[in-house]
């Protein structure tokens, strides 16, 4: 078993809104504890947040969205941290008691990211990587995109929630594998049908050649393909039985003849160019007549086709905006699917208004490119796959028709063809020649039979009749061999096209078996986490008659979310019934569910402001389920929770179970994004000394805001430690003026106990209170940095008041000496110890 | 050859199981439905994978995994070689 990990703490300098320069913000967390870290707006909640997704997922999705143009990498730094570096480190504590890990994550002011390891891990990145789980991180955002985005986006979301991500990336990847259009073109099925066509055609042609020799040579009709090993035979036996040629067909069969030896021993006897010209007439013939294996009235009809096709392609394109226009669409899809325009109603480029969608337009301007580049490649295709092609290439190639090679077309046509160029006159100019030639074939066929008339006239008959006889026997020769090749290459091709689609066939299949256990798997996560989101929903919202579900389709990724029950009405639209604050609760329950059943390598949960839409009742149910219930040790089962939360309501829950079992509280304060951000467990000493230290050197201004940040510490600290009473307003007040709130609240409660006699500190005490220390830190900061028109008070002065802060604090302690030794306490109260 | 009359409709992942044994599992049981392909996709199941990482489509890994399995099936053709010795 793998241990999973609980974040110990996290270190932060120079990143986002912390600036924090040689003082990093140092916030520990309890692995047994509810952790909540409250800060008010501005001072740097969310900077921890995005330094924990920097540090594990490499991002920050705010930045994410920005336009490149806005140079969303300059903002990852601190703006005001003077080398404009970052690092991050986070301490890991797994959860099977050994030895911590730190990662420190540093950005470098060139934007670049290195990640090393100072308790020794020999791959901190991939570490970190494991930490990459959909529930480590969440903020608002996530639960409100995931009752609002798409069934489909949701399911694949909930996929990751479910730890069932690569599961999905597995079934797409083989569903990718089995797309027919892909399969087509990877796997060359459309080539291999051409060339099985191809050989079928050579195969016929041949088949052609072979019955016309071998009637001439046998004198009988060849019926039966299937024996064409016979027929040679017989064609062996009839020229051998000529006394002439014996001597060359003595034990020899077809296959081994050769005829120019033949007819070199045929010229011997009667030599002669008349004789040569004879032969050559016949090869004539014999060419001529394979061309009719074309099919002209097939190539006159795609002829027509492709003429129609081209036509529609001209309309097409007519009606898009040629490729600049193109690319400025394509620009255009990219900025709004990622996201980075969202007013679908106003132009991208010049801000106004549109009366209509621009995704809508631009959509329609593609699909015209796309619908004119589908009818080039049919027409490409068309002409690849076309018996005029062949026939077109056949014609020019036969020698008897004497096509000069630079007046040929085929090449010309398939350049033409194959770029799409081809226009309406090319195609006329085409038909036309290919006409041109066909129509030559019988003139041609003709003039080679009243040639060889005239020749077998001139000739002595005898030696005529054998040396047609030997041409038809070489013709013979030549064709098998030719129709033999050819069959064994189309049966190869066929096998080639077979095993293809027999692929095809089983990757189809494959896909259906994985798809449907992952969605057998992915539903038998969901009824594993049924009742537990539904408890949950029950617990947050305190109702019993409004129960959500979830539903993952059948064939599909989608999940949906359903009600099941809604006041009695069954199987209704959570999204269109559910307020915003409902939708939330069913988005953490579902989430947190999950998290629960979850066994990635983060045992911990950063909720980032997800009570935001809750009312203070809600947010309190929410809390205490997370603490009595998810947050482990309670829960054997459960989770670290990181509680980041700038609700000044929800302050008041987290600073009531603040330090106690089980809970432990962080409060942020500081003035970043110039200045340091601190937390109050962070120790006022550093504090101190920070100031004295600047104050020595003279940096009054560096000083002022960490004073500020230490008076309003150290005075928050007595209302808390001799609980003071404040008004139900103390936190929202103008929290420039939270010293002299502070320092009101405090001298009205001391005043309170002794006019009603039951103040507990001693006469000193008070009489420094009233006399001595409200009035200087009044008068050394108050008058001069709470109402605006004071300028810089000097170093002493300041060093003056930070005496004073700490003198007053010393006002609410006594010296306990009931014990062995005597202990520095504080009072429980302004009217006990 | 497809063999649809011994289909793995049961198939089931196993909670219990890693993502790597549950797709050992699913290349067993295609063995069923034509083992030679079966094979072959078992064979180049790495290629396979990396087609979608994290949601994204790779087009060109797409590419190449197909390529792969078109020169096994072209390896599947040809007879066996003869073995070795004189």
């Amino acid at each position: 078993m793998m241990p999973r990990y609980f974040l110990k703490r996290l270190t932060v300098e120079g990143f986002r809104g912390v600036n924090n320069e040689n003082d990093p913000l140092d916030i520990g967390f309890e692995p047994n504890s509810v952790n909540s870290v409250f800060a008010v707006n501005g001072i740097g909640k969310s900077s921890v947040f995005e330094a924990l997704c920097y540090a594990i997922h490499g991002t920050i999705p705010k930045l994410q969205l920005l336009q490149a143009q806005e140079r969303p990498q300059d903002y990852y730094c601190n703006r005001f941290h003077s080398k404009r570096t970052a690092f991050i480190v986070l301490e890991f504590q797994p959860d099977d008691d050994g030895a911590s890990i730190s990662i420190r994550v540093d950005r470098d002011a060139g934007g670049n990211r290195t990640v090393t390891s100072s308790s020794g891990h020999p791959d901190p990145e991939a570490f970190l990587a494991t930490l990459k789980e959909a529930f480590a991180l969440l903020d608002y955002r996530t639960f409100a995109r995931f009752i609002e985005e798409s069934p489909l986006e949701r399911g694949r979301t909930f996929s990751a929630l479910l730890g069932l991500a690569d599961y999905s990336d597995c079934r797409q990847a083989v569903q990718a594998a089995s797309d027919s259009r892909a399969l087509n073109t990877d796997l060359e099925i459309k080539v291999l049908t051409t060339v099985i066509s191809a050989a079928q055609k050579a195969a016929q042609q041949a088949l052609v050649t072979l019955r016309s020799s071998y009637e001439s040579v046998t004198g009988k009709a060849l019926e039966d393909i299937d024996r064409l090993g016979e027929c040679a035979d017989e064609v062996a036996a009839a020229l051998g039985n000529v006394e002439l040629l014996k001597a060359h067909f003595a034990g020899k069969t077809l296959s081994d003849m050769n005829f120019d030896e033949i007819k070199t021993a045929i010229r011997t006897v009667e030599g002669g160019g008349k004789r040569r010209e004879l032969e050559k007439a016949i090869e004539s013939i014999a060419a001529l007549e394979a061309l009719a294996v074309h099919d002209l009235a097939a190539v006159a009809t795609e002829q027509d086709e492709t003429a129609a096709l081209i036509d529609e392609r001209d309309i097409l394109l007519a009606s898009t905006r040629g490729d600049l226009f193109k690319r400025l669409y394509e620009s255009a899809k990219d900025v709004i699917s990622k996201g980075a325009w969202k007013e679908d109603e106003k132009c991208p480029l010049c801000g106004s208004d549109l009366s209509s969608s621009i995704s809508g337009h631009v959509h329609k301007q593609l699909a015209q490119y796309a619908d004119a580049a589908a009818k080039i490649a049919r027409i490409k295709d068309t002409w690849q796959a076309s018996a005029w092609k062949k026939c077109l290439s056949a014609h020019e190639a036969a020698g008897p028709l004497a096509v000069e090679p630079q007046t040929r077309q085929y090449s010309v046509l398939e350049a033409k063809f194959t770029s799409g160029d081809i226009s309406k006159d090319d195609l006329a100019a085409a038909v036309t020649w290919t006409s041109g030639l066909t129509g030559k074939v019988a003139r041609a066929v003709k003039a080679a039979r009243d040639r060889k008339e005239a020749l077998e006239k001139e000739l002595p008959q005898s030696l005529v009749q054998l040396t047609e006889q030997v041409e038809y026997g070489r013709q013979f020769k030549d064709a098998l061999k030719l129709y033999r090749d050819n069959q064994r290459e189309e049966a190869a091709q066929q096998a080639r096209f077979d095993i293809r689609e027999r692929w095809k066939a089983f990757i189809s299949k494959a896909t259906t078996v994985f798809a449907e256990a992952e969605a057998a798997l992915s539903k038998a996560r969901i009824n594993g986490i049924d009742a537990e989101y539904k408890s949950m929903f029950r617990e947050i919202m305190q109702v019993g008659d409004v129960v959500p579900d979830l539903r993952r389709g059948d064939d599909r990724e989608d999940l949906h979310v359903q009600l099941s029950d809604f006041h009695g009405q069954h199987s209704l639209s959570a999204r269109a019934l559910l307020s915003e604050s409902y939708r939330n609760a069913f988005a953490i329950s579902v989430f947190l569910a999950a998290a629960l059943k979850h066994s990635g390598a983060p045992r911990f949960v950063v909720l980032d402001d997800v009570t935001s839409s809750f009312d203070a009742g809600h947010q309190y149910f929410l809390m205490e389920l997370i603490r009595t219930k998810l947050q482990q040790p309670q829960n054997s089962d459960g989770l670290q929770f990181i509680i980041l939360s700038h609700d000044g309501l929800l302050e008041k829950y987290f600073d009531r179970l603040g330090g106690t079992t089980g809970w432990h509280h962080n409060k942020l304060q500081g003035s970043p994004p110039m200045g340091a951000i601190l937390h109050q467990a962070q120790g006022a000493d550093r504090l101190r000394t920070k100031i004295v230290s600047l104050l020595s050197a003279g940096q009054v201004s560096q000083a002022e805001p960490l004073i500020r940040q230490y008076l309003e510490y150290k005075l928050q600290q007595i209302i808390r430690r001799v609980d003071i009473r404040v008004p139900i307003d103390f936190a929202m007040k103008d929290t420039s003026r939270m010293v002299s709130n502070c320092l009101d609240a405090i001298t009205v409660a001391v005043e309170l106990h002794k006019k009603a006699g039951t103040i507990v500190l001693d006469a000193q005490q008070v009489r420094d209170i009233d006399t001595s220390h409200v009035p200087a830190i009044v008068s050394n900061w108050v008058s001069h940095y709470e109402t605006g028109s004071g300028s810089s008070l000097s170093a002493p002065v300041l060093v003056g008041a930070i005496r004073s802060i700490d003198a007053l604090a010393e006002c609410f302690r006594y010296d306990d000496a009931s014990g062995a030794s005597t202990v520095r306490k504080w009072y429980s109260s302004l009217s006990s110890r | 050859m497809i063999n649809h009359g011994a289909e793995p409709a049961n198939l089931r992942f196993d909670e219990a199981r890693s993502l790597s044994d549950n797709c050992s599992a699913f290349l067993a049981s295609l063995d069923k439905v034509d083992a030679d392909m079966a094979g072959i996709l078992r064979d180049n199941w790495g290629a396979l994978v990396a087609v979608v990482r994290d949601g994204e489509r790779d087009s060109k890994a797409r590419g190449e995994f197909n390529s792969k399995v078109a020169a096994a099936l072209d390896l599947l053709l040809k007879p066996a070689e003869p073995k070795g010795g004189a």
